[in-house]
């Protein structure tokens, strides 16, 4: 993923409740990353309940070092990318979308 | 935002009360609530904190339960990610409990570490029958409270005897000084048993500290 999307720095999978499942070799390695991302989520759903919204699509946090995006995959499972602040988010986003249900499964 | 207490109200200078909407609104809106207190409900994973919280809350539970994977999956089948919001109030003494919830996994340390700030009390949960849980649970009442230096009301769920619970207390290293409640925490009732305990707590607090407050332990 991090090889193909330009501006894609690294990409962590983990489960809903802070597990890592997966992550590129470029991606910080520590364990609370997991469980932070979780959390993360955990929070920007009930966020989208405040704006009067059903369903969290994107997380993104915007700083000053790039963009690190967040995506539910499924109900069980949470994707992050780090990215340059340059990315293509679109296609990002449509790059994600397309394979949603292969990181949903675990393949 | 600005305290609603007057500074002659002697709970302003108490660091347990704290101020909640604007004076000008007062004259408004007339709230009921002058006195907000912050308590941290925290413990062991699976020890009762969401279903305290559940149990009592008077406005609906702001929680962020997702499904358990992996081990903790054989424990039960959802778990708190971030936290959990509820609150409680006495309308009558103008007093409000917002309740904040943390998970209890060491992984997720850095929630309980974000919201305890300004606490005024912890109720620390734990279940009575996870013995396991216990030795590490002791090191973090012990270590929260050294850090927080607030009061401490501990909560002993799925326990219906008073000296039961105060071994499980007591093995945690809770002080003598420290109310040990037995409770089961699926029963709204049980829940209120805790919440009253934190008032009473709440009530030492303040009057340890020289702030008299109008309410009694009876009117609690």
């Amino acid at each position: 993923m991090t090889e193909v999307i330009v501006g894609a720095r690294g990409a962590l999978l983990a489960s809903v409740d802070g597990f890592a499942l997966a992550q590129s070799d470029s991606m910080p390695n520590e364990a609370a990353h997991a469980a932070m991302l979780a959390a993360a989520i955990g929070l920007a759903r009930q966020l989208v309940r405040m704006g009067g919204g059903e369903q969290l699509r994107q997380l993104v946090v915007d700083h000053d070092g790039g963009l690190l995006l967040l995506w539910p995959i499924g109900d069980t499972r949470v994707l992050a990318m780090l990215t340059e602040p340059t990315v293509d988010q679109t296609r990002l986003r449509r790059f994600v979308r397309a394979r949603a249900s292969l990181l949903a499964d675990g393949r | 935002m600005r305290p609603l207490v007057e500074p002659s109200d002697p709970l302003a200078d108490s660091p347990a009360a704290r101020g909640h909407g604007d004076p000008r609104e007062a004259d408004l809106v007339a709230p009921s609530i002058h006195h907000t207190f912050k308590i941290l409900v925290t413990g062991p994973f699976a020890a009762g904190k969401t279903s305290l919280i559940q149990s009592v809350s008077q406005t609906d539970v702001v929680s962020t339960d997702v499904v358990t994977s992996g081990d903790e999956s054989d424990v039960k089948a959802h778990t708190t990610v971030a936290m959990d919001f509820g609150t409680y109030q006495l309308p009558d003494e103008g007093i409000s409990l917002l309740l904040f919830g943390t998970p209890g996994q060491p992984r997720f340390r850095f929630m309980t570490n974000i919201l305890k700030g300004d606490v005024d009390v912890v109720a620390f949960v734990v279940d009575a029958d996870a013995r396991r849980t216990h030795a590490a649970a002791g090191v973090e009442l012990r270590s929260l409270l050294a850090d927080l230096r607030v009061p401490a009301v501990i909560a002993v769920n799925r326990c219906g005897d008073q000296d039961v619970a105060e071994r499980v207390a007591r093995s945690l290293g809770a002080l003598a000084g420290e109310p040990v409640i037995p409770c089961q925490l699926v029963s709204p009732a049980s829940g209120r048993h805790v919440i009253v305990e934190i008032l009473l707590t709440l009530l030492d607090a303040l009057e340890t500290s020289g702030a008299p407050l109008s309410m009694t332990a009876e009117e609690v």
